[in-house]
């Protein structure tokens, strides 16, 4: 049995630095990755010829592949990896990407630059977008035929602001404001007054205290929870590490198979879903590459495991419940079990409530830097920007603020989940052999944690 | 190999006739990236994938005298569908240069000459690795990969540079597992050798054999540390995220500023060199430039120099070094010190022993602070003996504390670990680093 994804995408990247052009490319990559199963393993080819002797070539390539593979492989699998299915999907935007010229948008940027310029000391204001367009065509046997079109936007805006020695970076949302959308998105009365904002925090920060060091409750803001989420959810519960197979690169997991349905992964107040149906978030699709129809489905509620990160191939291999996220960066790589979109499902408090319950806080905001051990149980993470509370009350800025803890703890100190969710993701989460990136989204409120400890730089 | 010379042929041939016609006001270059490659991926010493893949890009840049476009699109390797695409996109830069701003940092395209170098090797086919795994293995639980082929960097440009660099390459990078104890190795190169593998899985079953005694729980504080060879290549990685970037620098996003404003020193044992005479990396640039054998980066412990990309040449008037846009070393060396490996224990005396650390990332880039884990076979030693392996750990160090007073030794071995990063396609490069023996190694948690 063959089936054939072919793949096209282009990619532009524009930059402007300090109201001068600073980047302009645009990536367009074409190709197909033929897959055939024989005896239960499937073999993989990519090619960029895509005549008929190129897809001719690949298919011999691939087929010759599986039959190697055939002779020592992991596993068997059944031909129900790759259900028939047939439809489509278009990332629902409102203005097509190139309703906006090309001059007008370097404009925009240009404008978007000299907003950030809060002072002299603002000495470096960049303000670039990354565009992609991907269509994904899908064919197999029996009629099998998917298409779906991809239109991403993510805005990179950045200040960095100099006083002597002390130099300190503002990003619009830590460099994850990442969406499916089009060209709505550059809307100047909406970015401006954020470029306005962030080039005004830059400098903030030359004149903010070192966040102290001390344990206490954290309230963490969705443009780092976004990378919270992903880096002690997402990645762990991800079938593949869990069965192995990236513990030579990305990891292994903590958890274990014997977890799901019984470990008390948070607080009662932690629902966490895969949502590939969520509008205009990075990774929403129709099918994943197995042709796996993506729903919604819970992958911790009330706390508790219910559900992994794998695909129809792990969930074949496990016997664990599963979700349709078996998917590859590209062409040119086999798919694997992925993140799409990893939320927080949204609580009931109100972002001043949760600060008003805090004796002695810090708020955090845009990450900045992220580590975590191959189990993703430690974890240590940097934040651009920090807000001192004390007595209910937000007192003071503080620079460079770090938060380090461990996965399970943190969670099970989830103690209040805000009522409005915001909207980040990242283009570039790598994982797999060879190595893939691939896009992703998070959703989350506001969240406030007790009992963590934090720290400054220096 | 016919892939190889389809390749080649296609582009040449599609180069040539646009450049022949290039109206005067352009200057015009094509940069070539390409490769044929195998890659099977390992779980518990059996196959779980495995995956052939043809590519080659072209990255077309087309120049004014006040305006720069940038287009990269995919080759076949048929020339007359070849033809097509180049005269697109040809025709797609001509018409983006009209609507883009002026480009403030216009660069010359140089002329450097022609070189030709092929290098042609036994490397490992997929179908010979998974018999290899299937033969040597089924007693371990090995995981890893297999990356294979040919690798093709060209650039062509209208000043008449002309560079071609291919060559065959492998990896294979894995690691295997008791239970949750773990090792990791690398094997590479162009030529396979069996002595080097059977070598390598050896040493891998016995530094497993090392591991099993129950894992030692250390707490947070200060330590001595060694770090072997792949550990400190970790911690010099991330400060290679635009640390040696004279761009990075001059923009306030350098993890080493102070080091290159003369603020902080490392050791005086410290040397680092951009060393292109390793051969880990093709030795002309994407504009065409030829880069120097050897950048002094750090000496003696001082920021020396800064790499230095024809943009930023222009922009802060300083000399190029040849580097690319990202300004990071591509054939980094550390040059060694005394410590002999026998010695190695002795001097710990009583500390860690780290081989790999992990997801290392900046704390605080103003004091060059990075945290990150220990991972894979890390031990605890005492008296000089290695008595059990860590439990891992996260680490927060600052670079001038551990590379600067706390550098006690840098071994006289060195390794040369290959570039085995395979995001969108295979790279070039790699690093040749010693050991080092430091004090104060933070771990935090």
């Amino acid at each position: 049995m063959t089936w054939i994804h072919r793949i096209t995408e282009k990619t532009t990247y524009r930059t402007i630095r300090n109201e001068k052009l600073e980047e302009s490319l645009t990536v367009v990559d074409q190709g197909a990755r033929v897959e055939v199963m024989e005896n239960g393993i499937m073999g993989y080819a990519g090619t960029q010829d895509l005549s008929t002797e190129g897809i001719e070539h690949a298919t011999t390539k691939a087929r010759a592949l599986a039959k190697a593979s055939a002779k020592n492989s992991l596993f068997q699998f059944s031909d129900k990896i790759r259900p028939h299915a047939v439809g489509q999907y278009k990332s629902p935007i409102q203005k097509p990407i190139d309703s906006i010229g090309l001059d007008a948008l370097m404009s925009l940027l240009t404008d978007c630059s000299k907003a950030m310029k809060a002072s002299d000391e603002v000495v470096q204001r960049s303000a670039g977008v990354t565009i992609v367009e991907t269509q994904i065509h899908s064919k197999g046997p029996g009629g099998h035929e998917t298409v779906q079109d991809f239109s991403v936007i993510s805005l990179n805006i950045s200040a960095t602001a100099q006083r002597g020695s002390e130099i300190q970076t503002r990003t619009l949302h830590g460099r994850s404001a990442g969406y499916q959308i089009g060209s709505e998105l550059f809307s100047r009365h909406r970015l401006i007054p954020n470029c306005e904002m962030v080039g005004r925090q830059a400098l903030e920060l030359l004149s903010a205290e070192n966040c102290p060091s001390d344990t206490l409750d954290l309230l963490v803001a969705p443009d780092q929870m976004y990378i919270q989420i992903h880096e002690s959810i997402g990645h762990p519960l991800e079938l593949d590490r869990i069965l192995g197979d990236e513990r030579n690169f990305a990891g292994w997991s903590f958890v274990q198979p014997e977890d799901f349905g019984k470990l008390q992964y948070g607080s009662s107040l932690m629902n966490i879903t895969f949502d590939p149906t969520r509008f205009g978030e990075l990774a929403s699709y129709s099918f994943d590459d197995s042709g796996m129809k993506a729903t919604k489905e819970f992958l911790i509620q009330e706390g508790k495991l219910v559900r992994a990160l794998g695909g129809l191939e792990s969930q074949e291999r496990s016997g664990i419940p599963g979700v349709a996220n078996f998917r590859s960066s590209s062409w040119n790589r086999a798919p694997i079990d992925r993140m799409a979109n990893i939320n927080l499902e949204a609580g009931a408090s109100e972002t001043e409530e949760m600060i008003q319950s805090m004796k002695k806080g810090l708020i955090v905001h845009s990450n900045r830097s992220w580590s975590i051990d191959d189990y993703r149980d430690k974890f240590q993470f940097g934040c651009e920007y920090g807000q001192w509370v004390e007595d209910g009350k937000i007192k003071k800025i503080v620079k460079n603020p770090n938060y380090r803890g461990r996965t399970l703890d943190f969670w099970r100190n989830l103690a209040m989940v805000g009522k409005d969710s915001e909207t980040f993701g990242t283009l570039y989460c790598g994982k797999g052999e060879p190595s893939q990136i691939i896009r992703v989204g998070h959703s989350s409120p506001y969240c406030l944690f007790k009992n963590i400890e934090v720290f400054g730089g220096g | 190999m016919i892939w190889q010379s389809n390749i080649q042929d296609s582009f040449e041939k599609n180069t040539i006739e646009i450049l022949k016609n290039l109206d005067s006001q352009f200057q015009l270059s094509f940069y070539l990236e390409a490769e044929a490659s195998e890659f099977v991926r390992f779980s518990k010493s059996k196959v779980r994938q495995a995956t052939a893949v043809d590519q080659a890009k072209v990255t077309l840049t087309l120049q004014s005298s006040k305006k720069i476009s940038r287009i990269c699109f995919p080759m076949t390797g048929q020339p007359d569908e070849d033809r097509k695409r180049f005269q697109v996109y040809f025709g797609k830069a001509k018409q983006e240069l009209d609507q883009l701003p002026e480009n403030p940092f216009p660069v010359s395209f140089p002329s450097t000459g022609t070189t030709y170098k092929k290098f042609e090797a036994q490397i490992p086919t997929a179908e010979f690795m998974i018999d290899k795994i299937k033969s040597d293995t089924q007693a371990d639980d090995f995981v890893g990969y297999l990356a294979s082929g040919p690798m093709i960097r060209a650039i062509k440009n209208s000043s008449g540079t002309n560079h071609w660099y291919s060559t065959d390459l492998y990896f294979v990078d894995y690691s295997m597992f008791e239970g949750k104890n773990a090792v990791t190795a690398t094997v590479a190169g162009s030529n396979w050798s069996e002595s080097d593998w059977q070598q390598s899985l050896n040493d891998s079953r016995t530094f497993l054999h090392q591991m099993r005694k129950p894992k030692k729980v250390l707490p947070k504080g200060d330590y001595k540390a060694y770090l072997a060879p792949s550990a400190f290549a970790e911690l010099i990685s991330t400060a290679s995220w635009g640390g040696f970037s004279h761009a990075a620098y001059k923009q306030g996003q350098s993890g080493l500023r102070l080091l290159f404003d003369g603020a902080q020193k490392f050791s005086s044992l410290f040397t680092a060199v951009d060393n292109y005479e390793l051969g880990l990396h093709q030795p002309f640039n994407a504009l065409g430039e030829i880069v120097p054998t050897n950048l002094n980066l750090i000496k003696e412990g001082k920021g020396q120099k800064l790499i230095v990309s024809a943009k930023s040449a222009n922009e802060y008037k300083v000399d190029s070094t040849g580097g690319d846009e990202s300004e990071s070393p591509k054939s980094l060396e550390i040059l060694p010190g005394h410590l002999k490996r026998e010695d190695l224990c002795k001097e710990i005396g009583t500390g860690l022993y780290l081989s790999n650390l992990h997801y290392v990332n900046w704390s605080d880039p103003k004091t060059a602070r990075m945290t990150g884990m220990t991972r894979y076979a890390c031990f605890w030693v005492e008296n000089g003996d290695i008595i059990a392996p860590l439990q891992d750990m996260r680490f927060d160090v600052s670079l001038y504390d551990v590379f600067g007073n706390g550098l006690v030794h840098l071994t006289q071995f060195q390794e040369t670990l290959v570039n085995n990063l395979t995001y969108e396609s295979r790279g070039l490069g790699g690093k040749k680093l010693p050991g080092a023996l430091v004090n104060g190694f933070k771990l935090t948690l």
